[in-house]
């Protein structure tokens, strides 16, 4: 049999050619923002490394309380290439929360959100979320003290609500405390629900892409003007794929010479240790709490800065509904918007560092 | 054409930019392991693993594999540009035109 006859036998059966003539028909528009297009693809490769090194590490982890940081030791220091399979997990999720928010923020700026990509940016949005879930909840998992404190932080943060404050930080931790339980939850969370989450609306948000193609430029979007553009297939995909391989080299180097470590275990009884701050795309929000004094008016400092923080990320949710104008209207105010959130963000992250 | 080029470079100072950024969240310690080294107790002295090489012979496997990996990477990205103007050839030739098929 040559390698001919068993194309055609795969494409008699799964109708390969008609995929590659569609993705060769796919188009993707070329002009001064096409550099934007490329984040996307970069979030899946991340993805992909993600699932990769996850699987494999989850292969060694054992998420209860007396083994978990063990288990790690074991995972660095006796399975072959291990501490290079944590640190490349460990950077893929770094890099992949950066590249999602560059995404958002560049759709965002170009106001890509605009009907009728509303459910497009919507599905960005939760999947954002389910990635910063990803990271709160994998900080626990190797159980050091710095982990255990910044958990102990975060899932007290919900708890200035009324009403239901309480109630979530119980359910997060699965008791009154970070414990056992909380690490047991969050594993599950980690290896299953959440990935359960991400693959779905993944599904839909490519659909989705797919659906109403890929955005242009406002000006060109209103006059209905054709741009140049490029064949998804092969074309674009080549240009990408020199992106992927760049990126990959770079992840691995990182992984090897500036490598993730583990911590002292974590000691329930033990007292928090100095320092104490959560993973840098946390950071603004860290710094923005301590921000606000102890009691405004009748309410505490900490229940206003989460009823303003939950605001704020319902605005931006519902972002295209907000700015719903015709596409011919610039938006200046949501851009200035986009670059004060930039400023604020990179300003609180570096107060925080200080 | 010839604007190529200039997208490669903005992409490689994107990239860089990135890096820059969570460097120094690696080396400013946010991560969980890199934390302040204090003094060892009795009960349990192992205060924090670093990761690294388990000997000479995989450290220096290691670095051998990071440059045979920027190698064909390079080379990757060379024969990919081939790729690219060869593409866009064809597409301007309008080669895989869908009423051709």
């Amino acid at each position: 049999m040559t390698v001919k006859s068993i194309q055609t036998w795969l494409d008699e059966r799964f109708g390969i050619s008609n995929i590659v003539q569609l993705l060769r028909d796919k188009t993707v528009p070329q002009h001064k923002h096409s550099l934007w297009y490329y984040s996307g693809s970069i979030i899946l490769v991340l993805f992909a490394i993600q699932v990769l090194t996850g699987f494999i590490l989850l292969l060694y982890y054992k998420p209860v309380l007396d083994q978990a940081n063990e288990s790690i030791a074991r995972i660095m220091t006796e399975v072959p290439l291990g501490w290079i399979i944590r640190s490349v997990h460990s950077w893929a999720a770094s890099f992949l929360i950066a590249v999602l928010f560059i995404h958002l923020l560049s759709i965002w700026i170009t106001k890509s959100y605009r009907k009728p990509r509303e459910l497009t940016w919507m599905s960005g949005v939760f999947l954002l979320a389910i990635s910063l879930a990803f990271g709160f909840t994998g900080y626990l998992l190797p159980w050091d003290e710095l982990s255990l404190s910044a958990t102990k932080v975060g899932t007290d943060i919900p708890s200035s609500l009324p009403i239901a404050g309480v109630w979530i930080t119980r359910l997060l931790r699965g008791g009154e405390d970070v414990t056992g339980d909380t690490l047991t939850r969050f594993f599950g969370l980690h290896v299953s629900v959440l990935p359960l989450f991400i693959f779905f609306l993944l599904t839909l948000h490519i659909y989705l892409i797919q659906k109403h193609g890929v955005s242009r430029p406002l000006v060109a979007e209103s006059k209905k003007e054709d741009l140049a553009s490029l064949p998804f297939w092969p074309n674009f995909v080549y240009r990408e794929m020199v992106v992927w391989f760049v990126l990959v080299g770079v992840v691995l180097t990182l992984a090897v010479f500036v490598p993730a470590s583990l911590g002292k275990q974590a000691d329930l009884m033990a007292p928090a240790p100095e320092g104490i701050r959560p993973e840098w795309y946390f950071l603004f929000l860290f710094q923005t709490l301590k921000l606000f004094p102890p009691k405004i008016i009748l309410f505490t400092g900490d229940t206003v800065a989460v009823f303003l923080i939950l605001l704020c990320c319902i605005l931006f949710f519902f972002l295209p509904l907000i700015d719903n104008k015709p596409l011919e209207k610039k938006g200046k105010v949501i851009t200035i918007l986009a670059y004060a959130f930039i400023l604020y963000a990179v300003s609180m992250t570096i107060w925080s560092l200080l | 054409m010839k604007k190529k080029p200039l997208k490669l470079q903005v992409l490689f100072l994107f990239i860089f930019c990135l890096l820059v950024v969570l460097f120094m969240d690696k080396s400013f310690g946010f991560q969980g392991g890199h934390l302040p080294v204090r003094t060892e107790d009795s009960e349990n002295p192992v205060e924090k693993i670093s990761a690294a090489p388990s000997g000479i012979k995989e450290a220096m496997g290691i670095y051998f594999f990071i440059a045979w990996m920027w190698l064909s990477i390079f080379i990757l990205v060379y024969i990919l540009r081939l790729k690219i103007k060869e593409a866009d050839r064809l597409f301007k030739l309008k080669f895989f035109s869908s009423k051709k098929t």
